[in-house]
């Protein structure tokens, strides 16, 4: 297994970046690692995320409704402007085709970090997260733990136990892989959006 | 007998202002999008037009541990869809209360405190308990582990509603450009305490766009993408 960091350092990296990376290194999973927050301290645990289907929809019915502008007025003035927005929207799509693998894969990882760590079993889940749309590979998001309650940040400041997190993600890296289809982890990559890789306006969970 | 009966004439005038003027202080004036005009309208303009406001019973869902708690409300509002959305959004960002003062499941006593949406702390979660009760939080937690969703500087700026059921909140911090930072716990927190509490009372609404200082933008804080609207998730409200 080779993995590709999208970034090393505490450096700020655009959102579609990181799937572009992804994409143009034809990646089997696209993992994005994150340290949560709550707004309330008590919150704790592990959860992992993939696309949710409505936002998938929503962009879909976009999609369409591009398209038929696209066929019924060619000729616009803005036909530039609508060719880039549909390919923006296809962008967005590229996670559509991988949601029932990445909904495998995430209930692996959420399975490993329970089993490892005895965690919080704070489940699978979806949203409509910017960074899961690009990947055209089964994609998920990993919360790790809540950096805003006392006990557990201090947990993800021992070494140790972040090697531990890291052990557990790599068993179900191996897991998915021994269990997928080769033909199932990764779509044709999508070329990024022309002039439109869209910055995150902030980043504050690296990476 | 004639002056005696301007005397009260006079007097059933001077009754009738002082009634219109306290009428108008407590509730006609409308919420912070008052005075921002123009299409953000407003709950003063509804009261303006003659638009009568009568209480309502809503459901506003705050942050807690667990997920997204309801919060009883009574308050006061017009039959206007927009109203609705710009009293319940004001009485969100005005927070869950005080932890010490929440009568469990009581519609507030008397009337709204505020000029539109006034929060009153007849809070309860249902199902309530302790689930949060050592929460703390940016805002502190309130009733039963509520917690405030934003800053208390951060005020509704403006509202519209499109014929097709698509609400657009703008929220507003000034000298701050972007909303807070946050995990993804918190954001989704903050963004959907807005999307349900909107979507889930106002029945001529079905998505949400949310707005920071009047623009939409791509990632609310970096990870939930609002370049589109949301649908309220009824999954994020605590059992």
């Amino acid at each position: 297994v080779r993995a590709v960091l999208t970034r090393s350092d505490d450096s700020k990296l655009p959102l579609d970046s990181r799937t572009a990376i992804a994409n143009q290194n034809k990646a089997d999973l696209f993992v994005s690692l994150h340290l949560n927050s709550s707004l309330g301290s008590g919150a704790h645990g592990a959860e992992t995320y993939f696309l949710s289907s409505q936002a998938t929809d929503t962009r879909a019915g976009d999609a369409a409704a591009s398209e038929n502008s696209a066929t019924a007025a060619p000729a616009a003035a803005d036909g530039g402007q609508e060719t880039q927005d549909l390919q923006m929207i296809l962008w967005d799509l590229a996670q559509t085709h991988h949601l029932a693998e990445s909904q495998r894969f995430a209930g692996m990882v959420q399975a490993e970090l329970n089993q490892a760590l005895e965690l919080r079993d704070r489940g699978v889940k979806q949203a409509p997260f910017r960074v899961l749309m690009g990947a055209a590979m089964p994609a998920v998001l990993v919360e790790l733990g809540f950096i805003s309650n006392p006990e557990e940040e201090a947990k993800l400041q021992n070494p140790a136990y972040r090697a531990d997190l890291i052990d557990a993600l790599v068993r179900a890296i191996g897991r998915y892989l021994e269990t997928s289809q080769p033909d199932t982890r990764s779509a044709p990559p999508l070329p990024p959006p022309q002039g439109a890789v869209r910055s995150s306006p902030s980043s504050p969970t690296p990476p | 007998m004639s002056r005696r009966a301007a005397g009260l004439i006079l007097g059933l005038a001077l009754l009738l202002v002082a009634g219109a003027a306290l009428w108008w202080w407590r509730g006609g004036r409308g919420g912070p999008a008052a005075g921002r005009g123009g299409r953000s309208g407003s709950a003063s303009a509804a009261a303006g037009s003659g638009a009568p406001t009568e209480m309502h019973a809503f459901d506003l869902y705050f942050p807690a541990n667990d997920g997204l708690r309801a919060a009883h409300r009574s308050l006061p509002v017009t039959e206007e869809p927009k109203d609705r959305i710009r009293v319940v959004v004001t009485a969100l960002l005005d927070g869950p209360g005080p932890a010490t003062a929440a009568p469990a499941g009581g519609k507030p006593g008397g009337a709204a405190s505020g000029p539109a949406a006034g929060p009153t702390a007849g809070a309860a979660a249902p199902g309530g308990g302790a689930a949060g009760a050592n929460s703390g939080g940016a805002g502190g937690a309130g009733p039963a582990g509520l917690v405030r969703p934003f800053p208390p500087e951060v005020k509704l700026g403006g509202v519209e509603l499109s014929a097709d059921g698509i609400a657009y909140v703008d929220l507003r911090w000034s000298d701050h450009q972007d909303p807070p930072e946050s995990g993804s716990t918190e954001e989704i927190q903050r963004v959907y305490s807005v999307v349900d509490t909107v979507a889930l009372n106002v029945p001529q609404v079905n998505r949400v766009v949310l707005l920071w200082n009047g623009t939409q933008r791509t990632t609310f804080s970096g990870h939930l993408d609002t370049s589109r609207p949301l649908v309220p998730d009824r999954t994020l409200l605590a059992p």
